[in-house]
């Protein structure tokens, strides 16, 4: 099977949530060795176009959610190749940022995990005073914030001038509702980086990642 | 023409003397006031005053007995979570264990203290502006609801796999609802303002939202005993126009997002329209740029009636200039004058 046959028919198993036809994909495809590899030539570019189409208005949020867990459970069937600090990979994290609502959140973390950059999950309902502490305990290179309301993404600002305050350069990526609906907010609230896609959120690892090397 | 008998005029989808006019500015009673948020919300009288000190400002034609969305998670026993600069938000969810579905069993409106401020204060407004101003009781649509009690994430996970629990739910959800919407109905409300972003075919599949939502509102909607509009807050759901039509709806929110004019081909005569001013967009309007969105929308779809201009979200944000909300007042005096002979002269 070409990969443009395999990442189109990917592509309609995930968007009917056709487990096992996506399956059937993966595994037919290079002669039926199914590893990572298969996984990152097949399934990121497909759920890159999810994302874009969703992006357009074409497709649901659930079909974008339910297609990242349908590839979570295939990756649980592979083994993942760590792509960890230890092997030269960002140190990552990724919250809500006071708020609850988690599923933008789960996103990006099915998108970076089937591209084999695992990421510490700090949970949801976090306040500025929560991130500044976590970020002493555990230092990271790259933090995801997303949020939902509008008053919660202005906050981000005081907390990222709290970091660049004491010095910490750690780079901040938002998403979430308001800054899907306002272009310029991440620029207002002095974040590193916006996505409006899960996909988005690997570009920006990957652009920071590149810099840094 | 008071505001009641020309929102009603424009319901019936005729142009009455003006382009009516809501501009939910909840929050701000507090700023009126010089109250914390949470002070505000915490009784009905300083609600019922808000909203009559923004009556007095902006002279919009509708009051709202609205608190914050979260009150009807806070009535199952969920977290409310107050800011000082925006509206409460909803805690971690209660049922994080999907089993538990089988045992939830629908509040009580008479007997939740959270519900029963609001039903005071939906009393009070009736008291004050009787059938002078279209009042509005807000209810979460059974089917949008479980964002707040279990997340969205194990919300799609239930309904795409659980579909017998998801049953269960809507079925205590929908008692809920009905009840809630009714009894502030019985309480003075005019309308009740359905709030179903999940149904939007931004969150869900026009298959998927027939196959589930659809039915739910219907079932709804037929049981609640008042006008209602279906607000999908700020989300699109121009695709699924007729099916909102068909469901016994009277009016529906329209995001910023959308084309009013296309919503208006399609349901001219059918829907009213509400909407669609981006409420984020205000933050950093200047009041020319107020002004213009007023008569862009007008233009858009105020011709023929079924048409009111509102925010497109239902609740303006904390930092939006003062300025802006005056001019935006001001605008719909100017351009939503019926018969809207300036479009003809402007061509």
């Amino acid at each position: 099977m070409e990969l443009d046959e395999a990442v189109d028919r990917f592509t309609q198993a995930l968007l009917s949530i056709n487990h096992a036809e996506a399956l059937a994909v993966v595994r037919s495809f290079q002669e039926g060795d199914f590893d990572f590899g298969v996984m990152e030539a097949v399934a990121l570019p497909a759920l890159e176009r999810i994302g874009d189409e969703w992006q357009k208005g074409f497709i649901s949020l659930s079909q974008v959610y339910m297609s990242g867990r349908l590839c979570e459970h295939l990756l649980d069937l592979v083994a993942v190749p760590n792509a960890a600090p230890t092997c030269g990979g960002p140190v990552m994290a990724i919250a809500v940022f006071e708020d609850h609502h988690q599923l933008g959140k789960r996103i990006v973390a099915s998108i970076l995990r089937a591209a084999g950059y695992p990421l510490q999950d700090w949970g949801a309902g976090l306040s500025r005073e929560d991130v500044l502490t976590r970020i002493v305990e555990a230092p990271v290179d790259i933090l995801f914030l997303s949020t939902l309301m509008l008053h919660s993404a202005l906050h981000i600002k005081p907390l990222i001038e709290s970091l660049r305050k004491r010095g910490d350069h750690v780079k901040i990526a938002v998403g979430g509702a308001p800054f899907r609906m306002d272009e310029t907010l991440w620029q207002e609230v002095g974040a590193d980086a916006t996505g409006k896609t899960g996909h988005d959120a690997l570009l920006i690892m990957k652009g920071w990642k590149g810099g840094q090397s | 023409m008071n505001s009641l008998q020309r929102v009603l005029t424009a319901l019936g989808q005729k142009e009455p003397d003006r382009v009516p006019f809501f501009l939910f500015t909840g929050l701000r009673g507090a700023k009126d006031l010089g109250l914390s948020i949470k002070d505000y919300f915490a009784r009905p009288e300083y609600v019922v005053e808000g909203q009559i000190r923004g009556r007095e400002k902006y002279g919009t034609d509708c009051v709202t007995s609205f608190f914050y969305g979260p009150v009807d998670v806070e009535a199952w026993g969920g977290e409310v979570v107050y800011a000082d600069d925006g509206p409460p938000n909803s805690g971690e969810p209660f049922l994080k264990d999907p089993d538990k579905i089988k045992f939830l069993s629908p509040p009580r409106p008479e007997e939740t203290p959270c519900l029963k401020k609001v039903l005071s204060a939906t009393a009070q407004l009736k008291k004050k502006f009787g059938d002078e101003v279209l009042i509005i009781g807000v209810v979460m649509s059974p089917f949008s609801l479980p964002v707040m009690q279990m997340g969205f994430d194990l919300y799609l996970d239930l309904l795409h796999d659980g579909r017998d629990l998801w049953q269960r739910l809507m079925a205590v959800n929908e008692a809920f609802t009905v009840d809630w919407a009714n009894r502030q109905l019985a309480a003075g409300a005019h309308a009740i303002c359905y709030f179903d972003p999940v149904s939007s075919p931004e969150m869900i599949t026009r298959d998927l939202y027939r196959q589930t939502a659809y039915p739910v509102t219907c079932r709804v909607l037929k049981q609640i005993k008042g006008p209602v509009a279906i607000h999908f807050a700020s989300a699109r759901a121009l695709p699924i126009a007729d099916d909102i039509i068909a469901s016994g709806a009277l009016l529906a929110g329209v995001s910023a997002k959308e084309d009013l004019r296309a919503w208006k081909s399609v349901t001219k005569g059918k829907l009213t329209l509400v909407g669609n001013l981006d409420g984020i967009g205000m933050r950093h309007w200047d009041t020319g740029q107020a002004d213009a969105a007023v008569k862009e929308a007008i233009a858009r779809a105020g011709a023929g009636g079924g048409f009111i201009l509102s925010d497109n979200h239902g609740e303006i944000p904390w930092s939006v200039p003062e300025e802006v909300l005056v001019a935006v007042a001001e605008a719909v005096k100017r351009w939503g004058r019926y018969p809207l002979t300036w479009m003809e002269e402007h061509g």
